[in-house]
């Protein structure tokens, strides 16, 4: 169910007089944790703030059609993270790279960003997680940084709760592997 | 326990390496990101859909100041020549085509035709079988016979015909048969006859005239 907050939104945003202060006040409630969940996928700032832009006029224009039988953050998250990865899928047809390509462009942008350093073990972590299939990467980021419930997780990416188990055990034990290796 | 607990837990369970690893933030965001990013986003917002000439003229001014001009030539006559009629009356032609009946049909009754493609299908199927059955039969009854020796085949006539019926008692067919074999000796030769009497015991020792 839509938490109470959220429901007054968007009584809030169905009202043409106030349609603009609940949407400033939904993007202000969400777009930090948008805004991580996506930079941690496309990693770079400039790219993040492409695609959070693009999510919030999503919402703009698609809030007047949201249902609420779902929670408002579950598809806030869930045209998060198909934008970011549309975005990816975009840059990938460009370089017509595979997905190893891929996994080392994203290492690549990881390396350039300010302060990095490869022999901290937060970065290290942050190179295992882009070396992961898609779908573990995801599911790995939602549970770890996100700390989210599989119940949740499973709303936003149609997976089952046993499926995002294992990929999250999967996700676990390859970076484990990375970090212990490198 | 919390769901912070419980997701930390889990972690430990599965690599306690992994676990260990501090939760800190390494990207830099640039100050006061959100803030100017509401701004930025109410103007996108807000922003009126602009000509295609106004638009132009924000991004380029120099080259919305050029003018329009088409650089490129039509053949003289050109749009005249274009038999407008004809056009018209060829195309509705083109796209009836490919709505040909046979699909039309087949997407009407696509079910039925589904069903009964199954039915003749496993009907071919069955009527195979059965005849290739059929086929092994009588191909083993055929190896069966050409394994029998000769002495094994006389055997099987003598201990299997004794008891089989009299097909016929009828005045007229044993008549036909006794006339047939009459014929038969009259057409023998004399050697011939007197050859097969020498078989029987019984005449061995009389001479035939």
């Amino acid at each position: 169910m839509i938490s109470p907050d959220d429901q007054m939104l968007l009584q809030l945003f169905r009202q043409s007089e106030n349609k603009e202060l609940a949407f400033t006040s939904i993007i202000k409630k969400y777009q930090e944790r948008l805004y991580w969940h996506i930079r941690r996928l496309v990693i770079s700032h400039d790219d993040a703030n492409d695609v959070l832009q693009n999510v919030s006029i999503k919402i703009w224009k698609g809030l007047a059609n949201f249902r609420e039988d779902a929670q408002l953050f579950t598809w806030l998250y869930r045209i998060a993270t198909n934008e970011s990865l549309s975005f990816l899928a975009i840059q990938k047809k460009r370089k017509a790279v595979d997905f190893d390509d891929m996994s080392n462009y994203l290492a690549e942008k990881l390396s350039s960003e300010k302060d990095f350093d490869g022999n901290k073990l937060e970065w290290k972590l942050q190179l295992a997680i882009q070396k992961l299939p898609e779908k573990q990467k995801l599911v790995f980021q939602l549970r770890y940084y996100d700390e989210m419930p599989y119940e949740k997780m499973s709303r936003i990416l149609d997976t089952s709760e046993g499926a995002l188990k294992a990929s999250y055990h999967h996700a676990a034990k390859k970076i484990e592997d990375y970090i212990l290796n490198h | 326990m919390s769901v912070d607990d419980n997701i930390s837990n889990e972690l430990q369970e599965i690599s306690t390496i992994v676990a260990t690893i501090n939760k800190t933030n390494v990207f830099v965001l640039p100050d006061n990101y959100f803030t100017h990013f509401q701004e930025q986003l109410m103007h996108i917002v807000h922003a009126p859909a602009h000509s295609t000439s106004d638009e132009l003229l924000s991004v380029a001014p120099f080259l919305a100041s050029l003018q329009k001009t088409n650089p490129f030539q039509l053949p003289d006559q050109y749009a005249i020549q274009i038999d407008v009629a004809k056009v018209i009356e060829t195309k509705p032609m083109a796209l009836e085509h490919p709505k040909h009946t046979i699909f039309t049909f087949y997407n009407q009754h696509k079910s039925i035709l589904r069903i009964a493609a199954s039915i003749l299908l496993l009907v071919a199927a069955t009527t195979w079988i059965y005849i290739s059955l059929q086929r092994n039969n009588a191909n083993q009854k055929t190896t069966e016979w050409s394994q029998i020796s000769e002495q094994e085949f006389n055997e099987f006539i003598i201990t299997e015909t004794d008891d089989l019926p009299i097909l016929s008692t009828e005045k007229e067919d044993i008549a036909d048969n006794l006339f047939n074999i009459e014929s038969g000796v009259n057409t023998l030769k004399e050697e011939e006859l007197q050859f097969f009497l020498a078989e029987i015991p019984e005449y061995k020792t009389e001479k035939i005239n």
